[in-house]
């Protein structure tokens, strides 16, 4: 009986784990969306990804753009929500990483036929940060050469022109 | 400057049409998604 | 030897002016400079300037080449003007990939010379990583390439240096366009430079209080609308982000910049000849006529089709996806108003063959789009028209056939001939390309849209054009969107003078 019980406890705690490693990822790649777009349109769905360019409000509801790596898509969700963002990945910034559930559109209704996501639950999991930039002082020893070479090759030319003329 | 007039014209007048276009694009549209 | 000389000339002349053409884009160069300097992005500042000095170094070498023997010979014959345009759109393809390649955007040189061709025949598919995250600087850079490709970098080169170019009418025919706005070649280029220009500034200021509009801060909406304008004008397609028009969520914007590249899409002589008053030019005109024959017949049945299938519920969205796309791949643009796996997923067979012919209709002639042309279809339907009228009249009469394109203009053989040439050459390069596509694995109707997007230099993609592509059709593609927007006719030039030359190098090495 006890052997049976202890099995029983194994099998369980198995299991459960198995059901933790299949939630390790809850959220869905935007490219996804789009490729099954027809199956999950209507659908609530989670997806985390980093908030690029600029919010864009338009009155109480504002647009992001959220990149996951996969793809890109824009969420509509509430201004207020939208001014806690502070950071928006662009060339110099690497943007806050935000987890966003709600409604996938195949061809939403309310916004003229677009694939969109439309908020329910915002949550920012990471913040970014302004990326620091690394300049090699190769690269400024190369440009320094390349362009006095430039220059030099001008000066050259022009005396080959004047010459010409006579 | 009455080249320069023909010319602001002539951009109005090109975009006014071009626009005019769409619109009809807009109408026959929704005739079509009806 | 006589030919020997003669050739030695020829090769020198093309130096020449290839390298003028070279150290004129080479300028333009600054203003990436200058804009990564202003937005403080030391990285791109330096990659351009590096990239900057070895096209201006590679530039003023080959005029010094050019200007080695003695005596000027400068007799520029038509097939120097061809080589010369051809070429110099290979040299600057290499020259303008650097900064790409510094960036670290695109994965392989090859990747950073599709991304350049297809700025420069405002094609507008991009294989560049990351653009979210990519410099002001190389953003700038992206939309020049196909602000300037849209007037063509021999037109460019032939406002300044008038004087310099003995030519200049040969090698702006070598660059596709046949157009003569005023006697002058120089005059001609000038005059599609001013268009262009002034549209510039006029359509920058739109886009920009409607960017601000729909709530994009003052700075970056000013850039985006910058962008915008020069994608749209020149029927390019590139787009500051990676969602392409999508990014912006805005039917305003939307239609703004449709309005733009559908007058960028027009003949320069058309802009010009109502710009002189001559209002009645956009009734009478061939292309005119095409191009609002097709287009509304061509987003009409996309629009039945969609419908059928009920892709899209509403008038707005029919507006904003159907028709937005359908306008965009005709006048070969290139904006997407939806994603491109979405064209496959939820199109259909139907609405992907329209876009298809939509896409290899194309645009007018000497303008910024691509494909057959509106002029070539809409003569070609009238020679046809013509010869049934033959046959049904009476053997006697005499009639003689015409079309109006900025002037009255007989419909003769020679004409219905040369554009019915040309495009079967775009037929031939669409249809290898489809094959190309079906032979990697690719499905037959997105291989045929994406080859018609390549062909037409239109820039729509339906999801094949990515890093991961074969190489083989990566260099198909570039080859594909070179040889749309040149015509042929350059292209095949270069080809043979090259040819010529290695014929004539054997003959004299088996002679000795």
């Amino acid at each position: 009986m006890q052997k049976y019980i202890k099995t029983l406890i194994w099998v369980l705690l198995f299991t459960s784990t198995l059901t933790f490693k299949v939630n390790a990822q809850s959220f869905t790649d935007i490219n996804e969306l789009i490729e099954k777009a027809k199956e999950y349109n209507g659908e609530e769905v989670t997806i985390q990804g980093e908030v690029i360019g600029e919010s864009m409000k338009r009155g109480d509801y504002s647009w992001i753009n959220i990149n996951d790596g996969t793809n890109a898509i824009g969420i509509w969700l509430d201004s207020d929500i939208a001014e806690e963002i502070l950071f928006y990945g662009n060339y110099k910034c690497k943007g806050d990483t935000v987890k966003i559930t709600g409604i996938f559109n195949r061809a939403c209704k309310e916004h003229g036929g677009e694939a969109d996501l439309h908020s329910s639950s915002f949550e920012i999991v990471k913040n970014g940060y302004e990326v620091k930039e690394q300049i090699s002082p190769v690269k400024i020893i190369i440009a320094a050469i390349l362009t006095i070479f430039t220059l030099v090759l001008m000066l050259i030319l022009v005396k080959v022109i004047k010459k010409r003329r006579l | 400057m009455d080249v320069r007039k023909k010319e602001i014209e002539g951009i109005i007048y090109e975009s006014l049409l071009t626009i005019f276009y769409v619109a009809i694009l807009f109408a026959a549209n929704v005739i079509i998604m009806r | 030897m006589a030919s020997l000389k003669h050739r030695q000339n020829g090769i020198e002349i093309i130096s020449y002016y290839t390298g003028y053409i070279v150290l004129i884009v080479a300028s333009l160069m600054t203003i990436p400079i200058i804009t990564s300097l202003l937005f403080l992005e030391w990285n791109p500042m330096l990659d351009f300037i590096i990239s900057d000095a070895i096209a201006f170094i590679l530039g003023i070498l080959m005029i010094m080449y050019g200007m080695r023997s003695k005596e000027r010979n400068h007799d520029i014959q038509w097939k120097h003007g061809f080589v010369i345009a051809s070429l110099s759109w290979i040299v600057l393809t290499v020259l303008c990939s650097i900064p790409y390649i510094l960036s670290g955007h695109s994965l392989s040189f090859v990747d950073a010379c599709f991304d350049v061709m297809s700025g420069f025949t405002t094609t507008g598919l991009a294989l560049t990583q990351d653009l979210d995250h990519i410099s002001i600087g190389l953003n700038m850079w992206r939309h020049i390439l196909t602000f300037i490709g849209g007037q063509g970098m021999v037109v460019l080169t032939l406002t300044f240096l008038g004087k310099e170019m003995g030519g200049a009418f040969k090698m702006y025919v070598g660059e596709g366009k046949d157009i003569e706005l005023v006697p002058n070649v120089k005059g001609t280029a000038r005059q599609i430079w001013k268009i262009s220009m002034i549209y510039l500034i006029i359509g920058t200021i739109v886009l920009w209080i409607v960017g601000m509009s729909i709530g994009l801060k003052p700075v970056s909406a000013f850039l985006h609308a910058l962008f915008i304008f020069a994608s749209s004008w020149s029927t390019g397609g590139f787009a500051p982000n990676s969602q392409n028009i999508m990014y912006y969520h805005s039917m305003m914007f939307e239609t703004v910049a449709m309005v733009i590249f559908i007058l960028g899409s027009l003949n320069f002589g058309i802009h010009y000849a109502i710009w002189q008053g001559k209002r009645k030019e956009i009734v009478k005109n061939i292309e005119i006529q095409s191009f609002l024959v097709t287009s509304f017949v061509a987003c009409m049945l996309a629009l039945a089709g969609l419908a059928k299938l009920n892709v899209y519920s509403d008038a707005i969205a029919g507006f904003r996806r159907v028709i937005f796309n359908v306008i965009s791949a005709h006048t070969t643009t290139g904006f997407g108003s939806i994603y491109a796996r979405q064209f496959a997923l939820e199109w259909g067979d139907f609405g992907i063959l329209i876009m298809v012919v939509a896409m290899l209709i194309g645009g007018s002639a000497c303008s910024t789009a691509g494909g057959f042309k509106g002029l070539r279809v809409g003569i070609v339907f009238k020679g046809l028209i013509m010869d049934v009228k033959k046959l049904l009249l009476t053997e006697r009469s005499m009639n003689v056939y015409k079309y109006h394109h900025l002037k009255d203009r007989v419909l003769d053989d020679t004409v219905i001939k040369s554009s019915a040439i040309i495009i079967i050459c775009y037929i031939v390069t669409f249809a290898t390309g489809t094959i190309l596509g079906t032979f990697y694995g690719y499905p037959i109707s997105a291989s045929a849209f994406e080859s018609a997007s390549v062909t037409g230099n239109v820039g729509l993609s339906i999801g094949v054009t990515t890093s991961s592509m074969p190489t083989a059709m990566k260099l198909f593609y570039i080859i594909a969107m070179y040889l749309g927007r040149l015509e042929f006719l350059s292209v095949f030039a270069l080809i043979g003078y090259f040819l010529g030359g290695v014929k004539k190098a054997c003959k004299n090495i088996l002679k000795h």
